[in-house]
């Protein structure tokens, strides 16, 4: 049976991802800020920062994938799909949502294909990395719990003899 | 109901005696219980009750409000409730996979980190059960990996 997911472990997971976005563009501002001020309404300011209206934009994105997060990795809503269906689905989505805040807000040229290819190159790449870190983290994880059953095991055994 | 005790130095093993017009499910319960005490598990199979040795179960669920003890090749029926049969058993290698799950550690074949910061046990019957995340975390302390 799966644990009731709370408002507060929806909260905590927007924060995050927030949090880091915000952190990431800031960082931009400082290093890309003036140069992309023109072709971006995400540097509207320049390298002086980004404005309330990028930041509400990027807030309501977070909402979103926090939504398609609980959405397609929570056994409430979807039984029986695999993890890599799973995953698809929540890359799509994602990438669905970016295109609609791109068109809508002007985050870069909507018909510039050098625009899209940096930010599939950019979003891969950031893809590909997480997937495997995850991946290792999951790998040691599953012998630390290999190792630890066996143990576990040999210690009831030797309770019992 | 009337309980009587014999109490005799000379008396080498003890002797439990019950009598009654039939059996209930209540006094089902106290059989189970005291069979707890010598390390026993009681279930109904077919109407039959038998009693079954810790080891060969390889978890015990709850559905419907009835707790149901799975064996390699049956599924009997218990009049203990889930957490009772949880306090008796943790010694022998059960431990929390949910709400509604006791597993035996002696029969998982191994064990996966899943979605959400659960675990995907597999049995050695080749049966796959969920450890929710809020009893995972418990399972890694137990296994020394947290």
């Amino acid at each position: 049976m799966e644990e009731k997911k709370t408002i507060f472990d929806f909260g905590n997971q927007v924060f995050c991802t927030f949090g880091f976005s915000i952190l990431a563009m800031a960082v931009f501002c400082i290093l890309v800020g003036d140069e992309a001020k023109e072709i971006s309404s995400l540097f509207a300011l320049g390298d002086e920062g980004l404005s309330i209206h990028v930041i509400w934009q990027f807030f309501a994105v977070n909402v979103l994938i926090a939504g398609f997060r609980f959405l397609f990795f929570s056994e409430r809503f979807i039984q029986g799909m695999s993890t890599i269906k799973r995953t698809l689905c929540m890359l799509g989505s994602v990438v669905l949502t970016v295109a609609i805040f791109v068109y809508f807000c002007g985050w870069f040229p909507f018909d510039v294909w050098q625009a899209w290819l940096s930010f599939f190159l950019s979003f891969g790449l950031c893809f590909v990395i997480s997937l495997f870190l995850m991946r290792w983290k999951e790998k040691l994880e599953n012998r630390k719990m290999e190792e630890g059953l066996k143990r576990a095991k040999e210690k009831l055994g030797d309770v019992n003899t | 109901m009337e309980i009587v005790i014999h109490s005799d130095r000379d008396i080498e093993e003890m002797r439990i005696d019950i009598y009654c017009r039939k059996l209930t499910p209540e006094l089902e319960k106290v059989i189970a219980m005291l069979k707890m005490l010598e390390q026993k598990l009681t279930g109904t199979y077919e109407g039959e009750t038998c009693f079954l040795d810790p080891d060969k179960v390889l978890y015990i669920d709850t559905t419907d409000k009835k707790t149901f003890i799975y064996t390699a090749d049956k599924v009997y029926e218990t009049a203990l409730k889930l957490y009772e049969l949880e306090e008796e058993l943790s010694c022998a290698g059960f431990f929390r996979g949910g709400k509604s799950t006791i597993i035996n550690l002696r029969h998982i074949e191994s064990l996966k980190a899943d979605l959400n910061r659960r675990i995907q046990v597999t049995l050695d019957n080749g049966e796959k059960l969920i450890v929710s995340r809020q009893y995972a975390e418990e399972l890694k302390k137990r296994l020394g990996v947290k």
